[in-house]
C-alpha cells in the first residue's frame, strides 16, 4: 500500500481510530498493529508476507539463543545463521541476477560467452530496509548491547511496523523495540505535529517530487534528444526529486508513528546545505549512514586503524552503500564516487593541502553550492538506466551553451505550465529548507495564529489535490521502494 | 483531547470537501453529454413524449439520427448514447431515463466491447462523464459500487480530484468544443453528425464486397460478462414492461473481423432464445447502400452514412413493430414518369445556348434533406453530352428557411446557396432531362437562378441568367 494511494487514505483513518480504541491493552494493541502492518505489506503481494514472517521467527529465536548461550563460539554460530539467512534472502532476491550477469560479462572479456540464464525474481518491497533492521537486533544481542525480547508479538510488530517497514527510517532495535512495551496515551500535540508531517510529506512527494519527475523522466529516457541546459535542469531536478521523494516518505513515516505515540529517528537534516560530502552523509539518510558506521565501518576497524586502512574502510562502506541501493554497475559507481570524495576530504583534512580559513557568509554559500554540484554529478549515475546513458547525460551537460536559454530550458520537455509550477514549488522548498536549518517547521507554525495555521493546512491540501501528480500518472511510487 | 482532535480533523475535511466541490466545477471541462441529458429532461418536463430512445456508445450517437426517424416515421426520438458507454453504464442511463418516461421502443446499440471490463483510464473517464450527467441518488450509488473499482470512487464523486489537471486549461474549460468543430454537420437530440471521410476510403472497398453468412461462424456461448450485462438490462426493461431492440451499428473494423462476426452470431442466438430481436447492421451494408465513403473512421459513420443507416433502421422498425407512419418520397424519375413534372410547370422554352433549350424547371424534396432540381431539356441533334459546360445554380430559400443555409453561405454572409454543378443528360421516356440532387436542410425555395458557363472555368455566362420565381 502506498502512502499516496486511495487505499491508504481509507486504511489509515480506520487504523488510527481503532488503534486508539485498542491502545489500553498492550497485547491487543500490538496484535492489532501487527495485523495492520501485515495487511499494509501484504497489499502489494501477500506472498511477501512469508518472507517477513520467516525472518521474524528466525531472528526472534536466534536472539534468544544468542543471549542464553554462554559459549562465544556458539554465539558466533547462531549469529552467522541469522546473517546467512537474512543476507542470503537479500542476495537472492536483489543481487542474484546482477552477479550472474556481471560474471557472464566478465567471462566474455576472455572471449568465452557463458550460457547462464538469469531468474525471473520479483524483489519483495522494502527487503533491504527490514533485513537491516532485524540484523541490527541479532548483532546488538551478540554484542551484548541489547537484551532479547521475550514477547513474540512485540518483536513481530517491531519488524513489520508499517510506517517505516518499506522505506525506513531503518530503526535500531534498541530504540524502537522498547517502545512496543509501553502503553501510550493520546497526545494532542504529537497527533497534530504527526498529521502535519504527513501532510507536508504528501506535499513534497506529490507536488514537488512527482512533478519534477515529469521533466527528469523525459530527459533521462533519451538524453541525446535534449540540449545541455535541459540536461542540467533535469539533473538538478532529480537531486531535488529524490530528496523530496525519500524525505517525504520518512516524514510521513515519522508523522504516522508520532501520531500513534511512537518515536522514529530523524532521517534527513537539510542535506543540500552541507559544506562537505562528509557532512552531506551526516544529513542524508541518517539511519542508513549510521547503520553502516555501526555495523560495517566500526567492525572493519573504524578510524582506529592505520591511515590507509581507514581510507579503504571508508571506501568499502560507500561501495556497499552503492550496492545496497541497487544491483547495477551505476549504483556501484555512484557509491564509489562518494567514497573517493570522502576519502579525499579526510585526506585533505589531515594533510591540510587545501584549507580555506575564511568564514564569510558568501564563501559558505559558494562551498555549499560546490558540494551540491558534486552531489548532483554523482546523482547522474544513480538516475541513469545504464552507464551509456550516464555518459550521454554528462557529455550533454558539458556541451551547455548560453544561447537560446529559455528555448533550451523548455525544449518541449514538459508542458510549460507544469514547468512554472515546478520552479515555484522548488523555490518554496528552498525557503522552507532554509528555515528548517535552524528551526523545526512545526515549532514555528504552532506559535502562529489558528487562522494562519488552518490556512496553511488548507493550502497544502488543496495544492496536493490540484497540483499533485496522481491519477493517470503511474510512475508516482516512492523511489526508495526499489531498494 | 482525542475528541477535540477528531472533531478538528472532521471539520477540516468538511471545509476541504466544500472547497473541492466548488473547485471541481471550474476544473472540469464542459460535458456535452450532460447537456444532452438536461435537454432530454427539460423536454420531458415541457410535455414531450418520446417514441424511441437510443442508448449505447459513440456508435449509437454517430449512427442513429432522430431527425430521420421524425421525417420517415413521424416518430419522436432521442439519442442517449455516450462515448464508450458500457452496458453497465447503460443500466444507469436506462434507470434514470425510464423513470421519467417509457417510450414505445428502446434501441440499445451493442458491440463486442459493450460488456468488456473497463481497460483504461480513458474509457473509465467516459463512464464518469456519463455518471456526471445524472444527479446523485440511490441508483447512482449502487450502480457505481457495482461497476467502478473502489479506488476509483473518489474520482467519480469528487470532480476536483478527477479533473485536477484542469488548472492548466482553466480559461477554456467551459468552452463548447462543438462550436469550433468545422466537421459538425448536425447536432440534434443527442445525435452528433460529423461530415468527414476516412482517409484513403478505397483501401476498405473490398470489405463491402464480402458476403457475410451467419451460419458460417461457430456459435459457442456468449461471454459471461455479456450475459450478465444483458440480463441486467432485460431485468430493467421487464420492470418497465418494455422490449428492447439490440442493434449493432456497422463499422469497417467489424466488417473485417471474424471475431466480431462470431460475437454477433453468439449474441444473435442468445437473444433469439430469449425471444428478443437483434439487428447487426454489418450484415446489411449492401441493402443500406453503405460504402467506405460513409465512414469517418474505421469505427464510426459520418453524417451521410448515419443518415442512410437511420433511414434503413426507421423502415425496419416500421415493418417489425408497426410503429409510426411511414412517409414515402417520390424519386425524380417517378415524378417525371407519373406526369407531375409536366403538369406542375409552365413551358418556358428558353434557349440557354444555340444548342440547348430549357423547356421546364422544377424542384422536389426526394428524401429528408435531399432536394432534386429537374430541368426539362431540348437539344439540337448530335448533342449527347454537356461536358463543355458547367451549370450555375443559385438558390434563394423561402424566408422561413433562411436559418437553414449552409455553413459556407452563413460564413460568407450570403443569403442564397451556390450549388453549381456539372450537368449530365438523362433520358426518361425518350425525353431529355438534367437532374441534380443536393443535400440541404432547406425545404422550400423562393428563387432559382440558372445559367451556363464553360467547364474550363468561370469567364462569364454563355447566355443571360434565367431566374425562376416560385412565389
Amino acid at each position: 500500500m502506498l502512502f499516496n494511494s486511495f487505499d491508504f487514505a481509507v486504511f489509515f483513518p480506520l487504523f488510527f481510530a481503532l488503534y486508539w480504541f485498542f491502545s489500553k491493552n498492550l497485547t491487543i494493541r500490538n496484535l492489532f498493529l501487527l495485523i495492520a502492518s501485515y495487511l499494509f505489506y501484504g497489499w502489494w503481494n501477500w506472498r511477501f508476507l512469508f518472507l517477513i514472517i520467516f525472518s521474524s521467527f528466525l531472528d526472534y529465536y536466534i536472539g534468544l539463543l544468542i543471549y542464553k548461550e554462554s559459549s562465544q563460539k556458539r554465539k558466533k554460530i547462531f549469529l552467522s545463521i541469522s546473517l546467512i539467512f537474512n543476507l542470503g534472502f537479500l542476495f537472492y532476491f536483489k543481487y542474484f541476477n546482477f552477479f550472474i550477469e556481471t560474471f557472464v560479462e566478465a567471462f566474455s572479456l576472455f572471449g568465452t560467452r557463458l550460457n547462464v540464464e538469469t531468474l525471473n525474481i520479483v524483489l519483495p518491497v522494502g527487503i533491504s530496509f527490514y533485513t537491516f533492521q532485524t540484523l541490527s537486533y541479532t548483532i546488538d544481542i551478540y554484542r551484548e548491547q541489547l537484551k532479547p525480547t521475550k514477547n513474540i508479538i512485540s518483536f513481530f510488530s517491531f519488524v513489520s511496523f508499517f510506517p517505516q517497514l518499506v522505506a525506513g527510517p531503518i530503526e535500531r532495535a534498541s530504540h524502537l523495540l522498547p517502545q512496543f512495551s509501553k502503553i501510550y496515551k493520546f497526545n494532542y500535540e504529537n497527533a497534530k505535529s504527526g498529521f502535519f508531517l504527513i501532510l507536508y510529506g504528501l506535499f513534497k512527494k506529490m507536488v514537488i517530487a512527482d512533478r519534477l519527475a515529469l521533466y527528469v523522466n523525459e530527459v533521462y529516457a533519451d538524453p541525446t534528444s535534449y540540449n545541455g541546459l535541459a540536461t542540467i535542469v533535469a539533473t538538478v531536478f532529480f537531486a531535488i526529486q529524490i530528496y523530496c521523494d525519500f524525505s517525504a516518505y520518512s516524514d510521513i513515516a515519522i508523522g504516522i508513528a508520532r501520531s500513534m505515540g511512537f518515536d522514529l529517528m530523524k532521517n534527513f537534516n537539510t542535506p543540500y546545505f552541507s559544506s562537505s560530502v562528509t557532512e552531506f552523509w551526516r544529513r542524508w539518510h541518517i539511519s542508513l549512514s549510521t547503520w553502516f558506521r555501526d555495523y560495517i565501518f566500526i567492525p572493519l576497524g573504524g578510524s582506529r586503524k592505520k591511515e590507509f586502512r581507514v581510507y579503504l574502510n571508508l571506501f568499502v562502506v560507500f561501495l556497499i552503500s552503492g550496492l545496497w541501493h541497487g544491483a547495477s554497475m551505476n549504483f556501484v559507481i555512484w557509491g564509489s564516487l562518494h567514497g573517493i570524495i570522502i576519502v579525499l576530504e579526510k585526506y585533505n583534512k589531515k594533510q591540510k593541502i587545501l584549507t580555506i580559513r575564511s568564514t564569510t557568509k558568501a564563501l559558505g554559500v559558494i562551498k555549499k553550492f560546490y558540494i551540491f554540484i558534486i552531489v548532483c554529478f554523482a546523482w547522474v549515475f544513480f538516475r541513469a538506466d545504464s552507464f551509456g546513458t550516464s555518459v550521454d547525460v554528462i557529455s550533454n551537460i558539458f556541451s551547455f551553451k548560453t544561447d537560446n536559454f529559455i528555448e533550451g530550458l523548455l525544449n518541449k520537455v514538459i508542458d510549460d505550465k507544469d514547468l512554472k509550477v515546478a520552479f515555484i514549488v522548488v523555490l518554496t522548498l528552498f525557503f522552507v529548507e532554509s528555515l528548517q536549518q535552524k528551526r523545526v517547521l512545526y515549532d514555528v507554525l504552532k506559535k502562529k495564529s489558528m487562522i494562519l495555521r488552518w490556512s496553511l493546512y488548507l493550502v497544502l491540501i488543496l495544492a496536493i489535490v490540484v497540483f499533485g501528480i496522481y491519477g493517470d500518472y503511474d510512475e508516482s511510487k516512492f523511489i526508495y521502494f526499489q531498494f | 483531547m482525542m475528541k477535540k482532535f477528531f472533531f478538528k480533523i472532521a471539520l477540516l475535511f468538511l471545509i476541504v470537501f466544500v472547497i473541492l466541490s466548488f473547485l471541481g466545477e471550474s476544473l472540469t471541462k464542459m460535458n456535452p453529454y450532460s447537456k444532452f441529458v438536461s435537454e432530454f429532461e427539460s423536454s420531458i418536463k415541457e410535455g414531450t413524449n418520446y417514441d424511441i430512445l437510443f442508448y449505447g456508445s459513440s456508435k449509437s450517437f454517430c449512427s442513429f439520427n432522430p431527425r430521420i426517424f421524425e421525417e420517415f416515421l413521424d416518430l419522436n426520438s432521442f439519442n442517449l448514447g455516450s462515448d464508450a458507454q458500457r452496458l453497465e453504464t447503460t443500466e444507469l442511463v436506462l434507470k434514470n431515463t425510464l423513470k421519467k418516461q417509457i417510450p414505445k421502443l428502446l434501441v440499445i446499440e451493442i458491440n463486442e466491447l459493450s460488456a468488456k471490463p473497463i481497460e483504461n483510464k480513458k474509457i473509465l473517464s467516459f463512464q464518469f462523464r456519463c455518471y456526471d450527467a445524472f444527479s446523485f441518488d440511490k441508483n447512482k450509488l449502487i450502480q457505481s459500487f457495482n461497476q467502478i473499482s473502489f479506488e476509483e470512487l473518489p474520482n467519480l464523486y469528487i470532480k476536483a480530484i478527477r479533473n485536477h489537471k484542469g488548472w492548466k486549461t482553466l480559461s477554456k474549460n467551459k468552452n463548447d468544443d462543438k462550436s469550433n468543430n468545422i466537421y459538425l454537420e448536425e447536432d440534434y437530440k443527442g445525435y452528433v453528425g460529423l461530415q468527414l471521410t476516412i482517409k484513403n476510403p478505397e483501401r476498405y472497398d473490398s470489405f463491402f464486397e464480402r458476403k457475410l453468412d451467419r451460419n458460417k461462424y461457430d456459435s459457442i456461448d456468449l461471454p459471461h460478462e455479456d450475459v450478465n450485462a444483458i440480463t441486467n438490462i432485460l431485468n430493467i426493461c421487464s420492470q418497465y414492461n418494455i422490449k428492447p431492440l439490440f442493434v449493432t451499428s456497422p463499422s469497417i473494423r467489424e466488417l473485417s473481423m471474424e471475431k466480431h462476426l462470431q460475437f454477433s452470431n453468439k449474441l444473435n442466438l442468445f437473444l433469439e432464445n430469449k425471444g428478443l430481436d437483434y439487428l447487426d447492421l454489418n450484415f446489411h451494408v449492401k441493402e443500406i447502400g453503405l460504402s467506405s465513403n460513409d465512414y469517418r473512421d474505421v469505427t464510426h459513420l459520418n453524417n451521410l452514412g448515419a443518415n442512410k443507416v437511420s433511414e434503413y433502421l426507421s423502415k425496419w422498425i416500421y415493418q417489425k413493430y408497426n410503429i409510426g407512419k411511414l412517409k414515402t418520397f417520390i424519386s425524380p424519375k417517378e415524378y417525371i414518369q407519373n406526369g407531375s413534372f409536366e403538369k406542375n410547370n409552365f413551358q418556358i422554352n428558353y434557349s440557354l445556348t444555340n444548342d440547348l433549350i430549357i423547356s421546364r424547371v422544377d424542384y422536389i424534396k426526394i428524401k429528408p434533406r435531399k432536394m432534386a432540381l429537374i430541368i426539362g431539356l431540348e437539344t439540337k441533334e448530335g448533342v449527347t453530352d454537356l461536358n463543355k459546360y458547367r451549370m450555375m445554380y443559385h438558390a434563394l430559400p423561402n424566408n422561413i428557411f433562411l436559418n437553414k443555409l449552409s455553413k459556407t453561405s452563413i460564413k460568407k454572409n450570403r443569403k442564397f446557396e451556390i450549388w453549381d454543378f456539372k450537368p449530365t443528360i438523362q433520358v426518361i421516356n425518350g425525353k431529355k432531362y438534367i437532374i441534380h440532387v443536393v443535400d440541404s436542410q432547406i425545404e422550400k425555395l423562393k428563387t432559382i437562378s440558372l445559367g451556363l458557363y464553360s467547364s474550363k472555368g468561370y469567364r462569364g455566362l454563355l447566355s443571360s441568367k434565367l431566374v425562376f420565381d416560385f412565389k
